[in-house]
Formats: structure tokens, sequence, C-alpha cells
């Protein structure tokens, strides 16, 4: 069952936050597993890793700060665009940062969404659940790989 | 007896003729040259054209040029240096015979060499012209020259004469000046951007202690708010306000910060309708207040949208906020015009404010008010002093103790505020550098 159960990948530095994400995804009846890398490298190892055990592991949805130790979150972004096993996957960018700089990076790179966190509790623990439900939820995964036609020949 | 060509005697008598002709001639330049109307000879010769100078009536004139700090020269029309004082070879770094006898063209640096064309191709009778003329001299060193250049008479035989002012060192002092400039705007530069980097990542850094202090308090009010009784409910509660509080407070400061870095762009905006637009906005957030509002039709101005947005959107909160508690409420938008541009204001009949204490009005952080009375944080005439110091404008205020307030501002250089008035423009938050964002 747990192996089956999609997971979220909550890329997060600060300790608070994560416990606050984690209580706020709780909140929202999401039972979902939450694996948490703690700075960039860790997240690059959790996905790319040699300990990646090919894709059972892989999330259903990166849930991705920005300003991260060792390796940058738009960095950890473009990496998962530019993998083959990653690049379908969701990942909703969660900071405190809203430069339009790193809004605008943050989609150039292929974020699927950009949420900012809020400063106060009920604010925060209402986008978390959402953009959860959301992704968790109601949106629709991509399947695994395989020859399908794009659809966009004249033929 | 017809006279043939070959006729010794017809042959002697022309010579004759054109010998009286010559001597006419040199009689003629004799008296020329006493008369001293000749300053100097040019002479065909084996080897071209050969010029010699004269002594003569204007002597003392000559010793003056040649005792002259400045070089001088005159040029015939067809820019050959006719005569050259001492001075002029030693700029030059020549000797005299080099220099005079040859176009004065030579000696200038072949991308001035247009410039000085036009110097010397005024028509006589008008007053000399001047300006400045990189020369190479003889030991190919360039020197900046003042050349400045009058025509003459066509009778003198001399199209124009030249004074020549070595200003080579002023030229170079300039230079240094302006590097200097330069020099010290970029490190003004980088220091506001330093500043503005360092109040971004500060103010982020700030947001996730008090995420922290908001969240962690409402999970025990949460989870543990049976164990408490009324006043730990109110503490906590107490905490989570502060913490919204400055939640907002650094919004503010982030918004500042940014304001002063954004993208500046001047399109025309129409004002009166950016203000309808807001009154809508201030009257759907509180539809339970009566406000008669007056907007002046067809203001329109050159402006960045999104700040003059901003400014307005400021200055018609506050004249709302600052009515709340005032019985007829009455707020206007409108122009007047004062000295050729337009000055807008935005006016209320609410709370007013103590001129004594108005130079404070656009200090960030400070407040007139209490915040019982009026709540706010300080930051909203900050921002828009920044807004208008972005389009060169001037905002100023005027204002009495329950007789209400009236903001004039300008989005472009020009009117000034009254000496009277509280200007948001010597008003610098000591964190700011000044000078502005990335539009320079």
């Amino acid at each position: 069952m747990s192996a089956d159960s999609p997971r979220v990948l909550l890329v997060e530095d600060n300790p608070d936050d994560e416990e606050l994400t984690i209580g706020a995804l709780k909140r929202a009846s999401l039972t979902s597993p939450v694996e948490v890398a703690r700075d960039g490298q860790a997240a690059v190892d959790y996905l790319f890793g040699t300990a990646q055990q090919a894709a059972q592991h892989l999330p259903v949805l990166i849930v991705l700060d920005l300003k991260l130790p060792r390796v940058n979150g738009l960095e950890i972004l473009k990496r998962i665009r530019a993998d083959e096993r990653t690049r379908r996957l969701p990942v909703v960018i969660l900071t405190s940062s809203t430069e339009d700089g790193d809004v605008f990076n943050g989609y150039e790179l292929g974020a699927n969404g950009y949420v900012c966190k809020p400063v106060q509790f009920d604010d925060y623990t209402r986008a978390v659940g959402q953009l959860g439900v959301y992704w968790l939820v109601i949106n629709e995964p991509a399947p695994p790989a395989g020859d399908y036609d794009i659809g966009t020949d004249n033929a | 007896m017809s006279a043939s060509p070959n006729d010794p005697a017809n042959n002697a008598t022309v010579e004759l003729d054109q010998l009286r002709t010559r001597l006419a001639e040199a009689e003629e330049t004799l008296r020329a040259i006493r008369a001293g109307e000749v300053d100097a000879l040019v002479v065909s010769t084996s080897d071209g054209d050969r010029v010699f100078t004269l002594h003569g009536a204007d002597e003392p004139y000559r010793i003056m040029l040649e005792q002259m700090s400045e070089g001088a020269a005159s040029i015939s029309a067809d820019g050959v240096l006719l005569y050259a004082n001492r001075r002029l070879a030693e700029m030059l770094a020549l000797p005299l015979p080099n220099v005079v006898g040859a176009p004065l063209e030579r000696f200038v640096a072949p991308e001035d060499r247009d410039a000085l064309a036009k110097l010397f191709t005024r028509p006589q009778g008008e007053a000399r012209d001047s300006g400045e003329v990189t020369f190479v001299t003889g030991d190919g060193r360039r020197i900046e020259v003042r050349v400045s250049a009058t025509p003459l008479p066509e009778t003198t035989g001399q199209a124009s004469t030249m004074v020549a002012t070595d200003v080579t060192e002023r030229v170079r002092a300039e230079e240094e000046l302006e590097r200097r400039v330069h020099e010290r705007t970029a490190d003004l530069a980088r220091a506001n951007r330093e500043l503005e980097t360092f109040a971004y990542s500060v103010s982020h850094d700030l947001r996730a202690p008090l995420r922290a202090v908001d969240g962690f308090s409402k999970l025990v009010l949460d989870e543990y708010g049976e164990q408490l009784d009324e006043q730990g409910h109110h503490y906590l509660e107490r905490v989570r306000a502060g913490a919204v509080r400055m939640g907002n407070l650094i919004d503010e400061i982030l918004q500042l910060s940014r304001l002063s870095r954004q993208r500046f762009e001047r399109t025309p905006v129409d004002l009166s309708a950016v203000a309808r637009e807001i009154i809508a906005e201030l009257n759907d957030a509180d539809p339970d207040r009566e406000v008669v509002v007056d907007i002046q039709d067809g203001l329109h101005a050159d402006a960045d949208l999104e700040l003059a947005r901003l400014v307005l959107q400021n200055l018609l909160g506050n004249a709302y906020k600052f009515t709340s508690k005032t019985e007829t409420a009455r707020v206007r938008f409108g122009a007047n015009e004062q000295d050729g541009v337009p000055v807008y204001l935005v006016a209320d009949n609410g709370a007013g404010f103590d001129m004594a204490h108005a130079g404070e009005l656009f200090r960030p952080f400070h407040r007139l008010h209490r915040d019982s009375e009026f709540p706010g944080d300080g930051i909203g005439l900050a921002t828009v002093a920044r807004a208008i110091r972005r389009h060169d404008g001037a905002i100023w205020a005027q204002g009495a103790v329950d007789h209400g307030a009236t903001f004039h501002f300008t989005l472009a250089q020009g009117a000034r505020p009254p000496a009277d008035a509280a200007t948001g423009q010597d008003v610098i938050p000591s964190w700011e550098a000044t000078g502005r964002g990335g539009d320079r």
C-alpha cells in the first residue's frame, strides 16, 4: 500500500515551515506520505541519486522552496526539467519570495505553479491545503512514458 | 614693307613692352610692401612655392605676436599658413620653417579636420568663430587646442587669422573630473543595489520566523485551547496580532524597496479614470461609508501607470480614512496649472494634521495619528513620495487639525512647492541611498 501511495517531495530547509506545511496537508485530509529534502543537494540526491531505485520512488508532486543551502531551488527545477524521468512531474514553488524575477524565472524554467508563503497561519494552511488537494486529488498526473502520438502531424 | 614675325626690330618692341609691364608690377609690389599691405610673398621657384615674410611698417605688431603666449597665424584661402608665430611652432613641436607654408590641416587630427574647416568657412565680416580641435604635434603627441578664427577682408590677400590656445591641461582635467563623477555614480548605484538587496533579503528572512510565531501560536490555541483560560487565549491572540502587524510592515518595506528598482515607463495615463476606479474599489470595500467625491474630468499625464495608480491609491485611500469621523465627508481630485505644468491635488475635509509636524509626513513609519484613531503603518506617504520622485516630480501637503488635508503633486519637473508647505522631497529615509533606480 505505502509503496503505491503517491508521495510528495517537500524541498524545505526551514524546520518551522516544514512542520507547518506537513501540518497544513494533514489538515486538508491529505494522507500522502511526505518526503522531506532539507537542502538542495538532498533533493537532487533523492531524485537522481544512486539511492534512487527507478521510478517507484518518484513523487507525484514536488513542493519546492527557492532559497536553499547548497543547490538553490531554481537549479533543482532546471535539472528536474532536463531529465527524461522527471520532466513531467508537477513542481509547485512554495517560497517567501514575491520578487518578479523569481516568479518569472520559476515559470521560465517550467514550474507548474508559484505560491507565496503567507505569514498568517490560517492563510498558510488554506494555501498549502488547496494546492495539495488540487495536485494530489483533482489533477491527473502524466502516465509513464509510451509511444504516444502528440497529434500535431498534418498527415 | 610689312612687318614679318621674324622681324628682329618688331621682336625687340614686344620684349620691351613685356619688360615694362613686369617693371610696373614690381614697382607696385614694392609700393605695397612699403605701405605695409603685404605680410608675405609667395615666390615660385624650381623647388615649388616658397613663402617669404617681410619686415615692414607692421613690425611692432609682429613683435607683439611673437611675444604672445598663444599661437597666432594667418591663413590663405586654401588653408596654407602664411605666417605663424614662434609659440605656434613650439606648440606643434616643429621648427618654424616647417610650419609656415604648410597647410594647417596637416597638424590637425584627421577626425577633427571637418570641424576645423567649418571654423574657417565663415563669410568675411562675420564675427570670429571658435572651437576646440585636437592637433597632432611633430613628435606625435595629441594636444587639445582652442582655435579662434577671424575672417579677413579680401584686400589683404589672406582669408583669415587664427589664435590657438593650448587647453590640453584643462581638457584632461575635465576628462578626469568626468571619469571621477562616473566612478562615484557607479559606486553610489552599487551601494544602492546592495542596500536594496539587503532590504529584500532581510524582509524575506524576517518572514519565516514570523510564520512560526503565528503558526505555532495558532496550533497551541487549536490543540491545547481547552487547557488555557481566557487570559491565556488573550495573550496568544496578542502574539498573533503582533505577528500579523509585523508581516504587513515587512510587506510594505518590500514594496518600498521594489519601487525604486522596478521598471519605469511613461505612457499617456488617464488619471481621472484611474481615480474613478480607485474610488469604486474604496466604496466596494466599505459600502456603508457615504463620501461626496468630486473627480475632475480629463486629467491626463505622461506617467508610469503602475506608479501613478499607487500614488492615487494611497492619497485617495488616506482621504477616505481620515474623513471616517467627519460628518459630511468630501474628497476631491483635481488639478491646477502652475509654472506651465499641471499640479494635481487630492483634498479632503477630514482630520487633517498639524503643520508643525508636517516634516514627518513623508518619512517611513512616522505617523501623526494614533493607531486607535486611524489605523495605518506610516509607510503609504513614503511610498507616494518615492513614486513621485521617480517621475522627477514634487509632492507637498497643506492641512490643519480637523480642517482637512490637501496633497499637491506633479509628475514631471517644473512647479515647486510653496515655501510653507510640507514637502516629500527633502525627506530621504536614512537607510535609502540617494539616486534613482535602474532607469537612468
